[in-house]
């Protein structure tokens, strides 16, 4: 899930640089020398976990565990996904460099807002309520990545809002699909090793 | 006489409310001995090197390193710049991108100059036979020459003590031969987990066995 | 380092690469009429086809791009308002409209082959090389380089986890038994992952770090590549005089 190069308006293009390199700055601040491998390695595991396709009908839907990321990263959320997504255009030409702040902002911001919905849900030892907090948080973050990404397309050009409400429609199996991955990866985690999850109690 | 390089008293180690893995543990590596420990899976081999190099803390127990009580995570920084790690699994030993930024992490960490930094990863990378290696993508490299490599980062700090976590697995023979051969011929004193009865035979001549959370 | 051949990608400095490769895309994003976008578009293709980049390479990577071009002309054209060029039965295509489209084709093309062209024809961890000598904060390039060094360590893992499940029996079908293996799947690597992140940094504490990180690579700047920046300036220049002539 990526914006094309070449489809949103300069302006834009510059203001969701601006936004994005605000995050990445922030989130390099919340991270410690010895935070920088987890984060290096959930970058590198949404770089990988974006390739996964669910077939659905005659085209397939690509995972994005937005969510997920979120949850394990909070703010540092900004330079995980920026430095997944750069390295996606630069080895594939997924997006591009141009479109790569607006890339960022469309996949982090509600990535970092799944990190406080976890938090405040998540207070509880019940392994079934956890994982229905993360499914959800799991399906609003898709939600929100969907939903910027049409706003940025009506925000270049009213007429996109063809292709901005069919980007929207395309997706709503994937914000069940998310939910449903976040729900049992969480629960997953939280049954293995559920020190690596964030604590609701401890500082944010 | 000096003192010895490791020392453990009473160390005592368990993973969150388990069984602990190592119970109330003893043991004295004198300065330039080789030893070799075997013991079943999961029996806490791995688990006590980690601890001799600060990497995790013991519930229990007294850690003195090179005659010194050790409990601080400053109190490691100078251990490890004299004592090496070799991690049984070269990927998360090795976490640049090319050979020559990796052997040359621990000079520089150390306070080398890049270009003196350079110079120890290259003599590293010629001890271990990698000569040519430097600009090479690590994780293109076999599992051979990763351990090797990973083995080149130790080396660039010039340890005087090398524990090695299951050197062996992986390799095949002639990997394996070669690693050998450069163990054999290291002044340093070695501490070889491993299952491979013949690679220790070769290269250490006080053998321990660690099972139930106790040495013998 | 690089082979420095005469195939003159392959002698460019890395530090060339991004300053051509971002300047390229910062002209193409700023060009407001489709003609000035034109320089940026050639440059690369030029510079391309001099070079014999296997241009059958972003066969597909074209493909996806002006087959999604198109969907969004077809689905966007009817819908802008201005003087009509053209009348399709009830359809009526206007000038606005055609410049909307034309500038996101040439836009797309150009800033996708920008980046090809000079960033992907080079290992990965050159450009973190070339951002850290290019004043990019070290913290940045070495949480870059970290990525890099481990998305290849990832996807084999997750790659033998894949194989591990088809060897018993699984299908991707759209039910919930895929959905749930998917989730498993997910769910394993981000624990190996997140497992291996500590043991990582556990690998780095033992090499003495105490959160500097250094670049060790001298690169070399030559004459041509100073060159490249010179063509790059050109192009700013032809871009903006295309954009601002009578």
């Amino acid at each position: 899930m990526h914006i094309s190069e070449g489809i949103l308006a300069t302006p834009l293009l510059g203001g969701a640089w601006a936004a994005a390199a605000a995050g990445l700055v922030y989130g390099m601040r919340r991270t410690q020398p010895e935070d920088m491998p987890r984060v290096a390695l959930c970058s590198a595991a949404f770089f990988v976990v974006t390739f996964v396709r669910i077939p659905l009908g005659p085209a397939h839907l690509h995972l994005a565990a937005t969510g997920l990321v979120g949850i394990l990263l909070g703010w540092r959320a900004f330079p995980a996904l920026l430095v997944a997504l750069l390295l996606q255009a630069v080895l594939f030409q997924f997006g591009g460099l141009a479109v790569l702040g607006a890339n960022t902002v469309v996949m982090a911001l509600p990535a970092v807002g799944a990190y406080y919905l976890y938090r405040r849900w998540s207070r509880s030892a019940d392994p079934r309520r956890i994982a229905v907090a993360a499914g959800a948080v799991g399906a609003l973050a898709i939600t929100g990545n969907v939903l910027i990404m049409a706003a940025f397309l009506l925000l270049t050009d009213r007429a996109f809002a063809v292709p901005a409400l069919g980007v929207l429609l395309f997706h709503v199996p994937l914000m069940l699909v998310e939910g449903v991955v976040t729900a049992l990866a969480v629960a997953f985690l939280f049954k293995v090793r559920r020190d690596l999850l964030p604590n609701p109690e401890g500082p944010p | 006489m000096s003192a010895p390089v490791i020392e453990v008293r009473g160390l005592t180690f368990a993973y969150g409310d388990g069984p602990p893995v190592l119970d109330a543990l003893d043991w004295v590596v004198p300065a330039g001995a080789r030893v070799g420990v075997t013991g079943p899976n999961a029996s806490g081999k791995s688990t006590l090197l980690h601890l001799i190099m600060g990497l995790r803390a013991a519930q229990q127990g007294s850690i003195i390193l090179y005659g010194r009580h050790r409990v601080t995570e400053g109190d490691f920084y100078e251990v490890r710049a004299r004592m090496g790690l070799l991690f049984q699994d070269s990927d998360d030993q090795l976490f640049c991108p090319t050979v020559l930024d990796d052997v040359a992490f621990g000079p520089l960490h150390l306070g080398a100059s890049p270009d003196a930094a350079q110079e120890a990863a290259r003599e590293a990378l010629a001890a271990v036979g990698l000569a040519g290696y430097e600009e090479r993508i690590t994780s293109r490299l076999s599992a051979g020459e990763k351990k090797c490599v990973a083995l080149a980062t130790n080396l660039a700090m010039q340890p005087d003590t090398l524990l090695l976590d299951e050197p062996t697995s992986y390799l095949d023979d002639r990997s394996r031969d070669r690693l050998l051969s450069v163990l054999k011929e290291l002044p340093a004193t070695l501490v070889i987990v491993s299952h491979d009865r013949a690679f220790l035979d070769a290269l250490t001549r006080t053998r321990y066995h660690l099972e139930d959370g106790r040495l013998r | 380092m690089n082979a420095r051949g005469r195939d003159p990608l392959q002698s460019m400095d890395p530090r060339a690469r991004v300053i051509c490769a971002a300047g390229l895309c910062l002209v193409a994003a700023l060009a407001q009429a489709p003609v000035s976008v034109v320089p940026a578009l050639l440059t690369p293709l030029v510079v391309g086809l001099s070079a014999r980049f296997p241009f059958q390479r972003l066969l597909w990577t074209g493909l996806r791009l002006n087959g999604l071009f198109a969907l969004m002309a077809l689905s966007t054209l009817p819908f802008v308002p201005g003087p009509t060029w053209q009348t399709f039965g009830p359809i009526s295509v206007t000038y606005p409209g055609l410049s909307l489209v034309g500038m996101m084709v040439l836009k797309g093309n150009a800033l996708v082959l920008s980046c090809a062209i000079f960033l992907s024809t080079m290992e990965s961890p050159n450009l973190g090389h070339a951002l850290a000598r290019l004043g990019v904060p070290a913290k940045f390039v070495a949480l870059m380089m970290s990525v890099i060094r481990y998305i290849d360590v990832l996807q084999e893992e997750h790659g033998r986890m894949r194989l591990a499940m088809r060897a018993r029996g699984f299908r991707p079908r759209l039910n919930w038994l895929t959905l749930q293996t998917h989730a498993l799947g997910v769910g394993a690597l981000f624990l190996r992952s997140l497992e291996r992140a500590e043991r990582v940094a556990a690998a780095m504490k033992c090499r003495g770090h105490q959160g500097l990180y250094l670049a060790t690579r001298t690169l070399h700047w030559r004459r041509r590549d100073t060159a490249w920046i010179m063509l790059l300036v050109a192009v700013t220049a032809g871009m903006l005089w295309l954009e601002w002539k009578p």
